[in-house]
């Protein structure tokens, strides 16, 4: 009997996890690294990590989709979300092609959630989760550095319309969040085969976090029905100053190999690599490319298939002497953001937008404060000039909108202790047109309790972001052969910018008010003594007339008093037996006198109101 | 005992005063005045050995990697430097150094001393930084056919070594600050002053390409002629009487342990001054090392590159390399990659700190490198000089008294129309300090509102009643007044430059103690009189400019700059304080006379 028993809760068992857990059909897994000439002398490595699975269950019972993400999501009610953990700056002059994923440095979080309800709590428990997900500080994205955003910068994410993103959706980022290996360890363990199998044995920590720039990424979108997750790590890093030469291999970068296999459970597992174009005797590579393509615009594509290839895959270029990875395109954008004017209270923010590209461009610029930061919204200017066609034009914010130029999309004021300002704007930037946005702004006194343990270090505000529509820049068929290989919105960072706020004298404030105090009150105690002697003096010396004059009235009252006492006192005696009597009599009259008034007044009144009761009858 | 009954001082305390103290007043501010100046002679042995604070932390725990191949670099470029031949050969070649050792440069160009005048600056980026902070390496210049450079004094190896330095901290992993090289022409300070301005203030439509780097914490200007170093002299000095951060001086000294490292002695403004009539008769090395660090704290006036970086609160120090062949010990070849070893691990240093280095020691004097005097040590000097002037003040007063005077609707008009007057002066300073019309407008007001405006005011207001003559009354209380102007006056200029006052003290109190009325001699009184009607702040300003041979107008100029800079309280002193004061002294001498 128990036997049977055990055998039909096994059966049962094996019944529910079959019908509740997904199978591995409905979930899929590729990864892919993508290295590509950053500039001069640098190279760009792109680590991504796609995830994607279909028919979501409440149970969350995944093959290999990152459970603890997929919770997060559902929990806090996230449409999408996509953070970075950045170290370090891209100089978009130099760069040859942009990075895939830009991102400024320190943290950036960006969430849009699938309703408006309680928005504010949602992101304070969502950052608060991903903070302990990823190690980070995201607990200090508050609601005083959040913000909203409307023109969302993410364009691939895009699947609902404006209006929706802009309510549902908050901004943040943290310019001073360090990253480090603590980052990347739970970011390791979102993949199925973490570091052991696939692309990502390569991330060797110690040698990632050398490099000149190091963005992590997290982006997820919820469409209910499925959800999708892609993990990235973009490096770029100089081979000239590792290796003190331009050729490179995994093994001498990363001091690691693609030991054994591909991660069994990717769908595919690719390795692209771009160069400038050289004639197939000049460069080498090994192993040999699965597949090379010589048609994109003064590159080549050599695309390796690790399913189909051998093990241990070391991939390795070596340049022919001389050689420079220059491409001919510039970058269409040049940007300067600083602060000058600076002093203990006020100061001036101005930033620089060139157009260096052949071609007008219309952009996105969004830029937002903390709310110690306060502008002065009369100050802002935009001024457009373009020395060869003699432009010079300049609006003020409130009162010359020229839509032809600029437009507002938002502007929030900022609130003390709580909401930072927030200005998004669209600009149509004429060809080598050079735009510069300034605004005056005031700086807060702190109380002593809320400034940093470093104080003196200043405060850090955030980049301002550009954000650029792919098809801004080249049309669709300039688009494929061009070597900006991004398909989604180009976002470009500005400078962030450190700001000493007023810092009061925190080792010795009791010195310094006891001291100062006393010596102001000395000064004036002593000024005040002398302008004001003459006036006492004089009145001291009439006040003491008066009461000498008065003394002497006195002595002499006193001595007719005593005088006059001895001889009327017999008299005063009787006087005084008569007044008694008399008052008596007096108060006897009197009690008389006020009993009769009293009864007369009574009377009158109750006659009163007999008269007004008749009154109220008869209507 | 009660001190002070119904708002005037006690009787008996008086008495006490009459009896005891005063008779011998003459001795007792004899004593006084000769304990200031023994106080302050000893007080170089007072000093303390300097303690590094916790923006310092991080001094010796790194080891230099600067190395002879590195050092080849800036021999090999002294060599290019030697065959350049005219001024354009020396631009084209500076550009393509800053080319090829730098990862971003700019050629700063500006209008000055009627020619057109190049700052060369190249940055070294810290790529893994957010690139908001940045340090700066300042080095002098001279065009090749400068006389500098043909007395050779000249030869080019410290642009050698800055490229050098360039080169190995492109490829330095630690950088976490963005290093700024800037080179100037030595022949005068303009162009570290027009970067400094366009770095901070930029002027729209110029200078397009002028390359920023964040926040500047830091500068160190390098002086070196020659590659043989047997010593080192820093120059220091602050604005306001404040020395640059002592955490600064304290990493280099530290961090370059191997040479006899001085603080600058004979600077060129300092050897102008006239103090050193009586400074040049001290024998005592400390005590001359005292004086001449009172006298640059005093004069608050740029004299160096490194004065200039003070003006935007950029702590900055200049290291003067000396080769001295009586100290035979460091005429060896290792002596060159020590001390640039050091000048690294300084930048390693300052790269490291995460705070801005910021003033945690607003009051000392340094004797050496590494000895301070603490200002509790050498204010007590200054307090016995002042107790001097108060102990003269309470003869006059407790023995005469003052004039009469009790007109109190003119006192109530003149000082309220006073301080009404002040404060918009003050204001009229703030908002257009850029300006010096204001000024002259002041001053000249100033002047005005004293000599002619009172009088009116005074025949208005007391044309009915005016006061009589007290006989030695009106003197005494010119004397008070005087004494108290002078006891603020000093206490106020302590407060931002206690070594200013000090000075000011030595010269004023012993021509204050030497001023006696007398019942008989009216016009020697009188003398006295317009002596002290001179003591005011303006004697002040004035003494300054006679000791250390400065412009009025730069003078003025520098208070404002220290009280928007530091909160310096001598300025709104001056014009919110003093000139009530001295009005309210004008009116009583008028009503007196």
């Amino acid at each position: 009997m128990k036997s049977f028993l055990l055998l039909t809760l096994f059966f049962i068992f094996i019944i529910i996890t079959f019908s509740s857990s997904n199978s591995f059909e409905d979930e899929s897994y590729s990864e892919k690294l993508i290295i590509q000439p950053f500039s001069k002398s640098q190279i760009l490595f792109n680590f991504q990590f796609n995830f994607e699975v279909h028919h979501l269950n409440k149970y969350h019972d995944f093959g290999f989709f990152p459970n603890v993400i997929a919770k997060l999501m559902q929990n806090h009610n996230v449409f999408q979300f996509k953070l970075s953990l950045t170290q370090g700056r891209i100089k978009f002059e130099e760069c040859s092609s942009i990075p895939p994923i830009t991102a400024p440095p320190g943290a950036e979080l960006y969430a849009t959630f699938h309703n408006q309800n309680l928005i504010q709590e949602k992101w304070k428990f969502f950052v608060n989760e991903l903070s302990g997900i990823f190690c980070a500080s995201l607990n200090f994205m508050d609601e005083t550095s959040t913000t909203s955003i409307k023109n969302f910068p993410f364009e691939n994410f895009m699947a609902t319309n404006n209006t929706i993103r802009s309510q549902n959706s908050r901004y943040s980022a943290l310019h001073r969040e360090g990253v480090c290996t603590e980052n990347l360890t739970p970011w390791i363990k979102l993949l199925p085969c973490r570091n052991v199998h696939g692309l990502a044995t390569l991330l060797n920590s110690e040698k990632i976090y050398d490099v000149d720039y190091h963005s992590l990424s997290v982006s997820s979108v919820d469409f209910k029905e499925k959800m999708s997750l892609s993990a990235s790590l973009v490096f770029i890093l100089n081979p000239q100053k590792i290796l003190s030469q331009p050729n490179w291999s995994f093994s001498k970068l990363f001091e690691r190999k693609l030991m054994d296999s591909s991660c069994s459970l990717a769908k595919e597992s690719l390795v692209e690599l771009y160069l400038p174009n050289y004639q197939s005797e000049e460069i080498k590579i090994k192993p040999e490319p699965t597949k090379i393509i010589n048609d994109l615009n003064s590159q080549s594509l050599y695309l390796y298939d690790l399913k189909k290839s051998e093990f241990p895959f070391d991939l390795s270029v070596k340049f022919p002497s001389n050689s420079e990875n220059i491409l001919s395109e510039k970058f269409p954008l040049k940007t300067d953001r600083i602060t000058k004017n600076l002093n203990g209270i006020f100061g001036v923010i101005q930033t620089t937008i060139e157009n260096v590209s052949p071609n007008d461009l219309k952009f996105i610029y969004f830029e937002y404060l903390p709310w110690f930061i306060r502008p002065f919204i009369h100050t802002f200017n935009i001024s457009f000039s373009n020395s060869e066609s003699n432009l010079n034009m300049n609006f003020n914010l409130n009162l010359n909108q020229n839509q032809e130029f600029f437009e507002i999309i938002q502007m929030i004021p900022n609130t003390e202790y709580s909401n930072p300002f927030t200005i998004e704007m669209q600009i149509n930037l004429p060809k080598q047109t050079v735009v510069t946005l300034s605004y005056e702004f005031e700086k807060s006194f702190l109380h002593f309790t809320e400034y940093p343990p470093d104080p003196n270090h200043g405060f850090e505000i955030p980049s301002a972001l550009i954000t650029l529509k792919s098809t801004e820049i080249h049309s669709q068929k300039d688009q494929q052969n061009s070597s900006f290989l991004f398909k989604e919105n180009l976002r470009i960072y500005t400078e962030g910018l450190l700001i000493p706020l007023p810092v009061p004298d925190f080792s010795m404030p009791y010195n310094v008010i006891a001291i100062s105090s006393t010596l102001f009150a000395l000064f004036f105690g002593s000024m005040m003594q002398i302008l004001f002697k003459r006036q006492k003096e004089n009145q001291n010396q009439n006040q003491n007339q008066k009461e000498n004059e008065n003394e002497n009235q006195k002595e002499n009252q006193n001595q007719n008093e005593k005088e006059n006492q001895n001889q009327n006192q017999n008299q005063n005696q009787n006087q005084n037996q008569n007044q008694k009597e008399n008052q008596k009599e007096n108060q006897k009259e009197n009690q008389k006198e006020n009993q009769k008034e009293n009864q007369n007044e009574n009377q009158n009144e109750n006659q009163n109101q007999k008269k007004i009761k008749r009154k109220s009858k008869s209507k | 005992m009660r001190f002070i009954v119904n708002g005037t001082i006690s009787p008996k305390l008086t008495e006490f005063f009459k009896k005891k103290i005063l008779p011998f007043s003459t001795i007792i501010c004899i004593i006084l005045f000769s304990t200031t100046i023994i106080l302050a002679t000893r007080s170089p042995k007072l000093a303390r050995k300097t303690y590094i604070s916790e923006q310092g932390l991080t001094i010796r725990n790194s080891k230099a990697e600067y190395s002879r191949q590195e050092l080849q670099t800036a021999f090999l470029i002294q060599e290019q430097f030697k065959s350049l031949k005219n001024n354009k050969e020396f631009h084209d070649w500076f550009f393509s150094l800053l080319q090829k050792f730098s990862d971003d440069f700019f050629v700063h160009k500006f209008y000055a001393n009627n020619t057109w005048q190049y700052n060369y600056c190249g940055i070294i980026r810290a790529s893994k930084s957010p690139g908001i902070e940045s340090v700066v390496f300042s080095s002098n210049y001279f065009l090749p056919l400068s006389q500098k450079v043909l007395s050779n004094d000249f030869d080019g190896f410290s642009i050698g070594l800055a490229f050098s330095l360039m080169d190995f901290f492109q490829y330095a992993k630690w950088k976490s600050k963005d290093i700024i090289f800037l080179f100037t022409n030595g022949e005068s300070f303009k162009g570290v002053q027009e970067w400094l301005k366009e770095y901070h203030n930029p002027q729209e439509k110029n200078n397009n390409n002028f390359k920023r780097a964040g926040v500047i914490h830091a500068g160190i200007h390098l002086e070196m002629n020659n590659p043989i170093i047997t010593e080192i002299t820093l120059k220091i000095e602050g604005i306001n009487g404040q020395l640059p951060n002592l955490d600064l001086i304290n990493t280099i000294t530290r961090e370059i342990p191997y040479f006899p490292i001085s603080l600058d002695e004979f600077s060129s403004e300092t050897q102008k001054s006239k103090l050193n009539f009586i400074f040049n008769y001290l024998k005592s090395k400390n005590l001359q090392y005292f004086t001449n660090m009172i006298k640059n704290q005093a004069l608050s006036i740029p004299t160096g590159v490194h004065s200039f970086f003070q003006s935007y609160k950029i702590d900055c120090v200049t290291i003067q390399t000396n080769s001295n062949p009586k100290n035979p010990n460091n005429l060896n070849p290792t002596s060159l990659i020590r001390f640039i070893g050091g000048i690294e691990v300084v930048f390693r240093d300052l790269s490291n700190l995460i705070e801005h280095l910021h003033q945690s020691f607003f009051y000392y004097l340094l004797i050496d490198p590494i000895v301070y005097i603490p200002i509790g040590d050498y204010s007590l000097s200054f307090l016995f000089s002042l107790l001097a002037i108060v102990i003269r003040m309470l003869d006059f007063y407790l023995n005469f008294g003052f004039g009469s005077s009790n007109h109190i609707i003119f006192i109530l008009f003149t000082n309220v129309f006073s301080h009404l007057f002040g404060f918009a002066s003050y204001l009229m300073a703030i908002l257009f300090r850029n300006s010096q019309n204001w000024l002259v407008f002041h001053f000249g007001f100033t002047f005005i509102t004293e000599l002619i405006i009172f009088p009116i005011f005074r025949w208005i207001f007391l044309s009915k009643n005016s006061g009589k003559k007290n006989g030695i009354n009106i003197w005494s209380g010119q004397y008070t007044y005087s004494g108290i102007i002078i006891l603020s006056s000093l206490t106020f200029v302590a407060i931002s430059n206690i070594s200013l006052a000090l000075i000011f003290s030595f010269f004023l109190v012993p021509i204050v103690l030497f001023i006696r009325f007398s019942q008989t001699k009216k016009f020697w009184n009188f003398l006295q009189s317009i002596f002290l009607l001179i003591f005011s702040p303006y004697s002040f300003v004035l003494l300054y400019c006679f000791l250390f041979q400065k412009n009025l107008f730069s003078v003025i100029d520098l208070l404002v700059d220290s009280h928007v800079l530091f909160g310096s309280l001598i300025f709104p002193f001056l014009i919110i304080i003093w000139i009530p004061i001295s009005q309210t002294f004008i009116r009583i001498l008028i009503q007196e006379k």
